[in-house]
């Protein structure tokens, strides 16, 4: 589906460029600001779905699947819909008594019902335990099985990236497509085990910082340039992720995505959100959670030598 | 404008497991009973204050229900979701009136078994009774578009009980000041007197009282079918 942004000035600065790009399930990368600029032009079109919105408090889980599935029409059993949704064990629970996360899901219900041809989800994994975050993202790839448009806003590109690679970021200029092809990574020869020293350089705030390798958590790159994490914090660094990953890879990191490389020592979780769709979860100061590609799960498995 | 049984029980369902368990909206009913115990005890004669219960049942039954339940619908941004849905707004209107009615059926009928009332003419009453409860589940609707929550509905009640539940009793005055003739033309004011006329068996009366209830209710569902038709398009 075809989706058009009309430019929205603010002063002499553009808040939203115009633009207009084919959408299938594809995601936005920006702020809260152009989230809600956007949102309001798209009003007209198409759902708009906000967490924990639209639910009636005093009903049980089960008559609130009930009373949507009444209402809507649809044919699937109510046992199934609920099982979909991750709250069979909730059946009987008042929707005012669920824990938040539980509730977001939950609210996910109509538009999922009702959304017709055009969905934007705002922010669709926030406030979601990762029950939850696996639940949205089974039901999002449900609902693009029926052929809808969704266009998912946030400012989140880890949890974006659990559900679509489609991306665009937004700024002054225009809208961009993020670029997750920078190469195919070059298999990396076998290196001879040999002690060195290498310190990863990196700028913060005018500073030169070195890191040990095994201090950093994760690499990201964030506009072309190279992030990286160390303890909750990022900061950046001149070489690209390329030279990066040749510069770590004896230290036991792997580029487990086109924009990330993790320090397999930190990987805590596999999680598998649907059958295509992947993050790890490490174990360092934030339990951060990072996008593994399809393609790199097998090779990632090897390497940490798990089945 | 396809109406669907099944969508309207659907809504019907949901709207009395929310009222049932919503304590400070459902014990409102029991207001009009206790109120009519009290006209019991107290010996209620004249045709006015058999009926003041009545017409109080009205507005703080039906009228204050009616609108906490559209005004919830609003609160809880469902409104939205109602009109995404295949629901038509006969569906959404006639199963969120059901409930109220039934229940207004059943309280009015208790209020009058407890003033032991007997109607002149038990048929006549029950039709007058019915397009009065219509007309009341009009101004509910009204009520509760224009409110936001229900602590604002059971505000916005406090005018429809002032005028057409005390407005009969005003009536008397209309001697000194013949302004309040006009408060005779009120559906309750024309309720009280429909009884009036029955039980003098007077036709034509009866028939003109239940064209001015009958004509207050259409005019008053046109505005709440107009007025939601609006308020769906602004959400």
């Amino acid at each position: 589906m075809n989706i058009q942004f009309t430019e929205v000035k603010e002063g002499s600065h553009t808040v939203l460029p115009s633009f207009s790009f084919d959408a299938g399930l594809t995601g936005i990368y920006t702020d809260i600001k152009r989230t809600q600029v956007i949102m309001n032009q798209l009003k007209p079109a198409g759902y708009l779905h906000f967490n924990n919105d639209g639910l009636a408090l005093r009903l049980t889980v089960e008559e609130t699947f009930r009373y949507h599935k009444d209402l809507s029409g649809v044919t699937i059993p109510i046992e199934d819909m609920i099982a979909l949704f991750g709250l069979q064990h909730e059946k009987k629970t008042k929707v005012k008594d669920l824990s938040e996360s539980c509730r977001n899901c939950l609210s996910f219900l109509r538009p999922f019902l009702y959304s017709k041809d055009l969905l934007i989800i705002e922010e669709p994994f926030d406030r979601l335990d990762e029950e939850g975050r696996k639940v949205m993202a089974q039901l999002i790839s449900r609902i693009k099985e029926q052929e809808k448009t969704i266009l998912l806003l946030g400012h989140n590109l880890e949890e974006l990236l659990i559900v679509t690679e489609d991306l665009y970021r937004i700024d002054q200029n225009g809208f961009h497509k993020m670029d997750f092809n920078e190469g195919t990574a070059s298999p990396a020869e076998e290196e001879q085990p040999v002690i060195r020293i290498e310190k990863i350089q990196t700028k913060h705030e005018g500073k030169t910082i070195l890191f040990n390798p095994p201090e950093i958590d994760y690499v990201e790159s964030v506009d072309g340039s190279a992030q990286v994490n160390v303890a909750g914090k990022g900061y950046n660094c001149t070489l690209t992720l390329q030279e990066l990953e040749k510069q770590l890879r004896p230290y036991g990191f792997y580029r487990c995505h086109r924009s990330y490389i993790v320090n397999l020592q930190k990987v805590r979780e596999i999680i598998t959100w649907t059958k295509n769709s992947y993050s790890l979860k490490l174990n360092d100061r934030e339990s951060s959670v990072i996008p593994l590609s399809r393609a790199k799960l097998a090779e990632l498995k090897e390497l940490l030598g798990v089945s | 404008m396809n109406v669907s049984v099944k969508r309207m029980r659907a809504i019907f369902i949901k709207d009395y497991k929310e009222f049932s368990r919503n304590y400070a909206i459902s014990t409102m009913v029991l207001m009009p009973l206790v109120l009519a115990l009290f006209y019991q005890n107290a010996g209620a004669a004249s045709l006015d204050l058999y009926f003041l219960p009545v017409n109080m049942t009205f507005a703080f039954v039906t009228t204050f229900i009616q609108a906490c339940l559209i005004a919830e619908e609003k609160e809880s941004n469902t409104l939205r979701s109602l009109m995404m849905s295949p629901a038509s707004m006969a569906d959404i209107l006639i199963g969120k009136s059901t409930l109220v009615f039934s229940i207004t059926i059943v309280i009015v009928t208790l209020t009058i078994m407890i003033l032991g009332f007997t109607p002149a003419n038990l048929f006549i009453l029950a039709a007058g009774l019915t397009i009065s409860t219509v007309f009341y589940i009009g101004l509910g609707i009204i009520c509760g578009l224009f409110t936001k929550t229900v602590m604002e509905a059971s505000v916005a009640i406090l005018p429809v009980m002032a005028i057409f539940s005390l407005g009969p009793l005003a009536m008397g005055l209309a001697e000194t000041y013949s302004v309040l003739e006009v408060l005779k033309w009120l559906p309750s004011s024309q309720l009280i007197m429909l009884e009036g006329y029955s039980a003098a068996g007077n036709i034509t009366d009866i028939i003109i009282s239940l064209a001015v209830i009958a004509g207050w209710t259409v005019i008053t569902l046109v505005i709440a079918s107009m007025l939601f038709k609006k308020r769906l398009k602004d959400e």
